[in-house]
């Protein structure tokens, strides 16, 4: 049974489509035609730009219809919203994908990949509350070690520099 | 006939004998045996497991790293019982429908039995389902050698409709929807045609397109370790697993039913996507209404797990019916081995009964050999086995993220693909999140090009007619079945959405 959850999702998911839609089509109809423009590289986008409209509001009219705006609105009001930060869920999500974007944009390739690893895990498991700090950073050396050697060594995989 | 019989015998001969080296053999054991822990740890799913590995087999033969791959798919498919039933949390969404049974009887002292059961009941469905491969593949191989431009395009849709139909117990929209954001996906890069650069946006490294390997690592790597971080709840395990071997009695009770979900699971296997868990709850589903002890079903019944844990492994070899004769993975599992095989030159469709005759022998008697260590080391390491389920997730997880990296930057030897993999690791997060399907957003990227590129060439020859299409009776055919997905799934959806209106109208 969709609850109020699902149809705001639906709604804002529907949206995004729509708006995606038209702006696909937009960039494909600005594409070059070469020969005609069946076989113009912006047609098939066309096509998908089209079927992303009609899936969006497929999507969102029938929980428009439903309920109007007010999930929507609900969802985006302070207390949900501060609710959705406050949440341990949210937080827990945030810290290890802000760990992950750092190790994946900020320390691979600027350094060795097993130091970069180490650290990466070090901070992880000690936000996890893994376990014991020292044994963490134990852990996190002798595992970014390892992966490191065995992929290169073993496997014959080229790390990230 | 018996002509083309006994080439078939020849080939399959052949193949034996390329499969039985002793280090493939060496390698289908100890994949095997890795495939059966990694499905036995909640988190760690099958799907995870071949996309992180699929850059170890760069190095390797062909023929060692199809068994490397294989097994380790069997192995996993099969692994998840061991947790679904010890301690009622599938290691793979394929065993969700085993916990129902499976979890009750451990909790009666019958754990060791019911895992015992339910890896006879995977052996007997690898076994049946290879043989269904073996038999039928050769007969599609003939008929798609007919397939033209139309036939091409139509079934890359046809794909993308049935995998978002199937894939979702929500609308079939949402399984829509994420297929053809797999098919724009698809088209990021240089046309297939005039090497035009589509939705690149000035970003050189998107001129390539977006890599397939490093999308699906994201997709179901990082999106599942978020998904297990973010929940962490710690589990209990029922340490008392009783005998291992089932009886006389239960062996015979679980006995027609492992025929007929053997047979299930091969077909739901062979359709576009479905995969592994669609095909164990249709299989349970069946089984409890043609069971004699359909009462019995939930409430720790050997019939019921054997149903779901024989379809669930039935599905793999299954899975390759589709994959090697038409190029479209059956399971994501299906398009992990798919992406693997591409890197080694080998192009499934078709043509590749002519060009690679052995490789379909090969594959099936592969399936067949890991379904026999999946028996084997399956029932031996069944007791220490309760001792992997207490690994630390809090440890694992974190572990494997650097591994994730090291998938997605071999391929092309590019750091920008280990961001690409970070980006739709997010996006799968937020839509599984909403409840969408990941299947078909693989399916997508997978049949993208095939789809742009027919459909524009079909429209060419034709000279911007569709009329041709009118004379190909496998075209009509898949454009009826597609309306018809179509038309029923939009009933269903809107069907969901009325049911839905009346119930708050009611309420209020």
């Amino acid at each position: 049974m969709e609850n109020e959850n699902d149809r705001s999702g639906n709604i804002i998911m529907g949206f995004l489509l729509i708006i995606s839609g038209i702006s696909i089509g937009i960039v494909a109809l600005g594409m070059k035609v070469f020969r005609n423009f069946l076989d113009a590289p912006g047609f098939f986008p066309l096509i998908l730009g089209c079927i992303f409209v009609l899936l969006g509001a497929v999507l969102c009219i029938p929980a428009l219809r439903h309920s109007g705006l007010a999930p929507v609105k609900s969802m985006f009001s302070k207390a949900s919203l501060l609710q959705f930060i406050k949440n341990d869920k949210t937080l827990r999500v945030f810290v290890l994908l802000s760990l992950m974007f750092i190790y994946v944009y900020v320390l691979i390739g600027k350094m060795h990949f097993a130091i970069a690893t180490c650290i990466y895990l070090f901070f992880t498991m000690l936000y996890l509350k893994s376990t014991k700090w020292y044994l963490a950073l134990i852990i996190s050396i002798v595992a970014s070690v390892s992966i490191a050697v065995v992929f290169k060594y073993g496997f014959r995989i080229p790390l990230p520099r | 006939m018996l002509t083309s019989l006994a080439s078939q015998m020849s080939l399959l001969w052949e193949s034996i004998g390329i499969v039985s080296t002793p280090l493939t053999l060496l390698v289908i054991l100890l994949a095997t045996t890795m495939g059966i822990i990694v499905g036995a740890i909640p988190g760690l799913t099958g799907t995870m497991a071949l996309a992180l590995l699929i850059n170890v087999t760069y190095t390797m033969k062909l023929s060692t790293a199809v068994a490397f791959l294989l097994s380790v798919y069997v192995g996993a498919i099969m692994g998840g019982c061991y947790s679904a039933i010890m301690i009622n949390i599938p290691g793979t969404p394929a065993a969700a429908a085993t916990a129902l049974d499976g979890f009750v009887l451990a909790k009666r002292g019958e754990g060791g039995r019911a895992i015992a059961a339910g890896i006879i009941s995977s052996f007997i469905g690898v076994t049946i389902s290879v043989l269904v491969l073996l038999f039928l593949t050769p007969i599609i191989y003939s008929v798609a050698l007919k397939f033209g431009k139309w036939e091409y395009f139509l079934l890359a849709v046809f794909g993308i409709m049935i995998c978002g139909s199937l894939s979702t117990d929500s609308t079939p929209v949402k399984g829509w929807i994420i297929g053809f954001l797999g098919f724009f996906a698809a088209m990021i890069g240089l046309d297939p045609i005039y090497s035009y650069s589509r939705f690149t946006f000035g970003i050189p490294s998107l001129m390539g397109g977006i890599q397939l390997i490093p999308a699906l690592i994201g997709v179901f790597g990082i999106s599942e370790i978020l998904t297990v971080l973010q929940e962490s709840t710690p589990y209990s395990i029922e340490k008392d697993l009783g005998k291992i071997l089932p009886t006389k009695e239960e062996l015979k009770q679980i006995f027609k039913p492992t025929i007929r979900s053997a047979f299930i699971g091969s077909a739901i296997g062979a359709i576009p996507g479905a995969g592994e868990d669609i095909a164990a709850w249709v299989s349970y589903d069946v089984g409890k209404r043609r069971s004699k002890n359909k009462h019995l079903f939930g409430k720790g019944s050997f019939e019921g797990l054997a149903c779901a844990e024989t379809a669930n492994n039935a599905c793999i070899p299954g899975a390759m019916i589709p994959l090697l004769t038409l190029a479209i993975p059956g399971s994501p599992q299906a398009a992990m081995f798919l992406a693997a095989i591409w890197l080694h030159g080998i192009k499934p469709g078709p043509m590749l009964g002519l060009q690679n005759p052995t490789f379909l022998y090969e594959t099936g008697i592969t399936l067949f050999f890991s379904g026999v260590c999946m028996l084997v080391v399956g029932l031996l390491i069944t007791k220490p086995m309760v001792k992997v389920l207490k690994i630390n997730r809090k440890i694992l997880m974190p572990i494997i993220v650097p591994m994730t990296a090291i998938g997605a930057y071999a391929g092309n030897v590019n750091i920008f693909d280990i961001k690409v993999m970070l980006l739709f690791g997010v996006i799968g997060f937020v839509l599984r999140k909403m409840k969408y399907p990941m299947a078909p957003l693989v399916l997508g990227l997978i049949l993208g090009p095939t789809a742009d590129l027919n459909f524009r060439q079909a429209l060419m020859m034709g000279q911007g007619s569709i009329i041709p299409l009118l004379g190909r009776p496998v075209g009509i055919i898949l454009m009826v079945v597609i309306a018809y997905i179509l038309v029923t799934g939009f009933a269903k959806s809107f069907k969901k959405k009325d049911e839905a209106f009346d119930a708050s109208v009611q309420e209020e």
